[in-house]
């Protein structure tokens, strides 16, 4: 491991969550201290309910914290305007989600290509980058394709393809195999395992042991703290 | 650039997945902008567009235009008509116009019959007397054929020539070239058509487009009512336009006609024409008297005037029934917004900013609206069509239309993309809001946030607001459309049938026989079974005014206030036709004949005003059509009726018997009793005459009501009434559905 020679990317200090409605409070996040390496590949385990996935949502820009610091690349998050944000999430973070969220209504190729327009990417260069995204995560022969007519393994590869077209900093999944058979699953974890071999940082929800495994480190989580760090996969 | 391009690829694919949803909305848009573009394009031609004439910017009028009719006498105040001999002085002594031309303000209808069509019946047209100069000062140019130049108006009744409108040429030849270079028979003359005008002119009275433009010069020849004689300086009827010179400006040009009218005008009290020396109280008179110059780029318009409110008040309605429309489809957008919650939240996630998302929703907005702008286009045609229909009862429909041009067409592109804005520009900052963190998770996403609730709840109830301002406002609408209908015009309209015998044109002059005539056809028709009343007048409701001076022995009312406002010639029948009381004393009977002492009624406002509450019957009138020679006698009172619009106000009435002043009257109006749908056919002959006999023909219009807006469904299939050349009259009837009613005004 030379996690201490590597360059922090992701520093959350004293982080909290508060949600509330129909004033009833809930601390989603109770003072998260955590810092992610570049090139490191984290998951985040825990109970449902505990807060991964508001986690990952403040990782990503998303939300923002009720309180404490956050930190992307030496840079406080908290002061920047709307519009950064914006920037920020389209050149330096790519989503997984559970659900896919690919848009219905754009093919495979679209799908792929739509965050690198908001980029203003010219059109030779979002090709190249989009098809080999498309290349990487096996689905360059789908282009014209609409998500209904793709199962669901093939939807979350190119959604996969999605997030890592911009070459982003960093990958936030949240449960990317949470909707797929085991043999899906494993092709998605093996893909990440891929990235993170190149170099890509991972960060990563997931209730399976199984995926967990592939980590650098598994943080585990109980009613919004960080309770445990494990090095490697929680076995 | 691109973004836009692939915002419209993609909102079009989006709506092509959404049919339903498409449709809702581009049909709601499409009738409320339909209906925007139909009444812009009245309020375009009626209020805002410039005449199809060369440089319509230096048209100027003398007068406001407002002034129709032939108005003999000393002129006062401002002055709206001209006589000819104005026009020839003042087109000579001006300096700062380099042209005047002088129009008719009166287009007179005539009995025409043409060579290139022998053998069918004469017909109406509608014909406009202007002078030689009016198409090359206007610098429009036959569509074929030529025009007629200046020299037409060198001697008065020498210049038979006619140009057609294309309106006519379409409607009647068909276009037909051939036509060009014929005879047409008109008023005992034999008139050859020079050419047709191109389909964009149509004179300068907008929504007046004539059938035919002859000299003004042939004024001398045609039918009594319509004719005039140029010589006389004190004989106003035209109206006069110019062109002012580079540079001048129009105080400039006021003051200069001014001056020379003046000068004009003392030259007539040195020299008076055939109407009489001038008098001091005269010259008084024209002391008073003020030309004012108005620009006349639009043209003129009796319709302007009479529909310019309406179409305003119209204007706001369509506009509130499109912003009901918007919202209508902010509702729609925002229930397929909050299908779309997840996609909207997923762009966000990947990066777009805000305003990519506002700008792609506003862009689907756009394209709905631009769609809905086509169609709304095809709804105007034809909901303009319909509205004309709607607002034309005669059998000649108003002469508007739906017309596409620049200015309709930006108004339309615009309204269609301030709409688009409108209904989705709220939807699309909501969208650009969603909460992301909430959206994007699984089995959270479609359901309602509690912000849309709201926002719906706003909509539903600015819809609820607005639907009911526009039910409010329709019915205020409806109500003064009712008003002007139900107002009370002091007669009785419904079951009446009006139409016209041309007994000029059949040969008959205007002395005893044609009294005699007259009196034959009233008592033939009101002796018809069904028939309850018939009866001849010069003039028939909405066909203008005869205006004169009296004076009665112990009244001293100033001048200006000694003046009828509507001095009518009619049969005896006339009070029973059209049930207008007779509060006091008599109506006329067959004794008022020529021989007897001469007799008159005078309207119930006329006797409050001019002789208050002193008695009426018995008083002594003087009045011009009887050159102050005889006394006429007051032997009644009747109702005061409206006689030209159903807004005008009470005024000063007095009626003559035609036997004792015989003119032309051709206005026959008969009441039938029962059901009007009876069937006339079984009421022929009506009258027998031998083969000399009146062979007009007669066109007759049901239920044309003036100052009305809205229709009333009473037919507009003509009525004809036929009174066959040396035969007998017959009576031919076709679907009357809802009572006839009152032969109406000329078209404007
Ligand atoms: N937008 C929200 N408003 C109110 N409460 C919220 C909101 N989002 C999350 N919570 C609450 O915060 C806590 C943490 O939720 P979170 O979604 O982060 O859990 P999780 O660890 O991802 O659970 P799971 O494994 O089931 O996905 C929960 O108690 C949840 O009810
Ligand atoms: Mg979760």
């Amino acid at each position: 491991m030379e996690i201490t020679s590597r360059e922090t990317l992701i520093s959350l200090d004293g982080v909290t969550k508060v949600f509330v409605t129909d004033e009833v409070e809930t601390h989603a996040l109770s003072g998260i201290h955590l810092n992610i390496a570049r090139g490191e590949y984290v998951s985040i385990a825990g109970p449902s309910g505990c807060g991964k996935s508001t986690l990952l949502a403040i990782l990503g820009l998303l939300d923002t914290p009720s309180g404490g610091s956050y930190t992307l690349n030496k840079q406080p998050v908290a002061n920047i305007r709307m519009q950064e944000r914006a920037r920020i999430r389209n050149r330096e973070i790519g989503f997984i989600f559970q659900a896919f969220n690919l848009i219905g209504d754009l093919n495979v190729y679209e799908n792929v290509e739509l965050p690198l327009t908001y980029r203003g990417m010219p059109g030779s260069e979002r090709k190249k980058a989009v098809m080999e995204a498309l290349e990487k995560v096996g689905m360059s022969h789908r282009l014209k394709h609409y998500p209904s007519q793709l199962s669901g393994g093939q939807q979350q590869r190119v959604a996969v393809a999605r997030a890592l077209g911009g070459s982003p900093s960093v990958l936030l999944a949240d449960e990317p195999t949470g909707n797929l058979d085991s043999a899906n699953g494993e092709a998605v974890m093996g893909l990440l395992k891929d990235l993170h071999r190149n170099g890509a940082t991972i960060c990563m929800v997931t209730h399976d042991p199984r995926y967990a495994a592939f980590a650098d480190r598994t943080i585990h989580m109980f009613d919004g703290r960080i309770v445990e760090e494990v090095a490697g996969g929680s076995h | 650039m691109q973004n836009l391009i692939r915002d419209l690829r993609y909102g079009y694919r989006t709506l092509l997945r959404n049919p339903g949803f498409a449709a809702a909305a581009v049909i709601s848009l499409a009738l409320g902008i339909g209906a925007n573009t139909a009444i812009f394009s009245f309020v375009n031609t009626l209020l805002l567009r410039n005449l199809h004439v060369s440089d319509p910017e230096s048209l100027v009028i003398l007068g406001s235009g407002k002034g129709r009719g032939n108005m003999s006498g000393t002129p006062s105040g401002k002055v709206e008509l001209f006589s000819w001999r104005d026009y020839k002085d003042l087109r000579a002594g001006n300096s700062v116009f380099t042209e005047l031309f002088a129009v008719d303000s009166q287009s007179p209808r005539l009995y025409a019959s043409f060579n290139h069509s022998p053998g069918t019946a004469r017909e109406e047209v509608l014909a406009t007397p202007v002078s030689g100069n009016f198409f090359s000062v206007l610098g429009v140019h036959p569509a074929a054929g030529r025009f007629f130049g200046t020299s037409v108006d060198a001697t008065p009744g020498s210049a038979p020539f006619a140009v057609l409108s294309d309106t006519f040429w379409a409607r009647r030849f068909h276009r037909d070239p051939a036509v060009i270079g014929s005879i047409l028979r008109m008023a005992d003359r034999d008139y050859t058509i020079l050419g047709a005008a191109d389909p964009s002119f149509f004179g300068t009275r907008v929504g007046g487009i004539p059938d035919l433009w002859i000299p003004i010069a042939m004024k001398p020849t045609l039918p009594a009512v319509d004719n005039a004689d140029l010589a006389d300086p004190m004989s106003h009827f035209v109206n006069l336009f110019a062109r002012t010179k580079a540079g001048v400006t129009l105080p400039q040009a006021t003051a200069n006609a001014n001056l020379v009218y003046a000068r004009m005008l003392a030259e007539y009290v040195k020299s008076p024409g055939p109407s009489g020396p001038v008098d001091a109280e005269d010259l008084a008179q024209m002391r008073t008297m003020h030309i004012d110059v108005n620009p006349a780029s639009q043209g003129l318009s009796g319709l302007r005037g009479r529909y310019a409110e309406a179409l305003r008040v119209l204007m706001g309605v369509v506009a509130l029934v499109l912003l009901v429309a918007c919202a209508n489809v902010a509702n729609l957008v925002v229930a397929m917004g909050a299908r779309r919650q997840r996609e909207m939240a997923v762009r966000l996630a990947i990066g777009a900013g805000r305003g990519r998302v506002v700008s792609q929703v506003v862009t689907e907005g756009l394209l709905l609206a631009a769609a809905a702008g086509v169609l709304g286009i095809l709804v105007a045609t034809g909901a303009g069509q319909l509205l004309v229909h709607r607002i034309s009862t005669g059998p000649r429909q108003l002469p508007l239309a739906f017309d596409l041009d620049l200015r309709v067409l930006t108004f339309t592109v615009s309204i269609s993309a301030i709409t688009g804005i409108l209904f989705s520009l709220a939807p699309a900052i909501r969208a650009s809001r969603v909460d992301l963190n909430l959206s994007l998770k699984e089995g959270k996403g479609s359901t309602a946030a509690p912000g849309r609730v709201t926002f719906g709840r706003v909509l539903v109830a600015a819809q609820v607001a607005l639907s009911l301002t526009l039910l409010v406002s329709g019915g205020l609408l409806v109500r003064s459309f009712r008003n002007l209908l139900i107002s009370g015009t002091g007669f009785d309209r419904e079951n009446v049938l009006v139409f016209k015998i041309d007994a000029n044109s059949s040969g008959y002059k205007q002395d005893a026989r044609l009294a005699d005539l007259y009196t034959r056809i009233e008592q033939t028709l009101a002796h018809l079974p069904g028939v309850t009343a018939a009866a001849f007048s010069q003039r028939s409701f909405s066909e203008g005014r005869w205006m004169e001076t009296f004076t009665s022995p112990g009244i001293t009312l100033p001048q200006n206030e000694r003046v009828i406002r509507q001095l009518g010639l009619v049969s005896p029948g006339y009070f029973k036709a059209l049930r207008i009381p007779v509060l006091n004393g008599r109506g006329f009977n067959a004794g008022d004949s020529a021989g007897k002492p001469w007799v008159a009624l005078v309207n119930a406002t006329f006797a409050k005003q001019v002789f208050g509450n002193d008695a009426v019957i018995g008083r002594v009138l003087k009045m011009g059509p009887i050159d102050q020679e005889h006394d006429c006698q007051v032997v009644g009172i009747v109702g005061a009726i409206k006689s030209v619009d159903v807004r005008d106000t009470p005024e000063k009435q007095v009626y003559m018997p035609i036997a004792q002043n015989i003119r032309y009257a051709g206005n026959i109006s008969i009441r039938i009793a029962g059901d009007p749908t009876a069937d006339f056919h079984r009421y022929s002959p009506v009258a027998d005459h031998p083969r000399t006999e009146p062979a007009g023909q007669l066109g007759h219009d049901a239920g044309r009501r003036s100052g009305r807006l809205s229709g009333s469904g009473t037919s507009r299939r003509p009525t004809r009434l036929r009174i066959c050349p040396g035969r007998a009259a017959v009576i031919r009837h076709r679907s009357l559905r809802d009572g006839v009613i009152c032969r109406c005004a000329p078209y404007e």
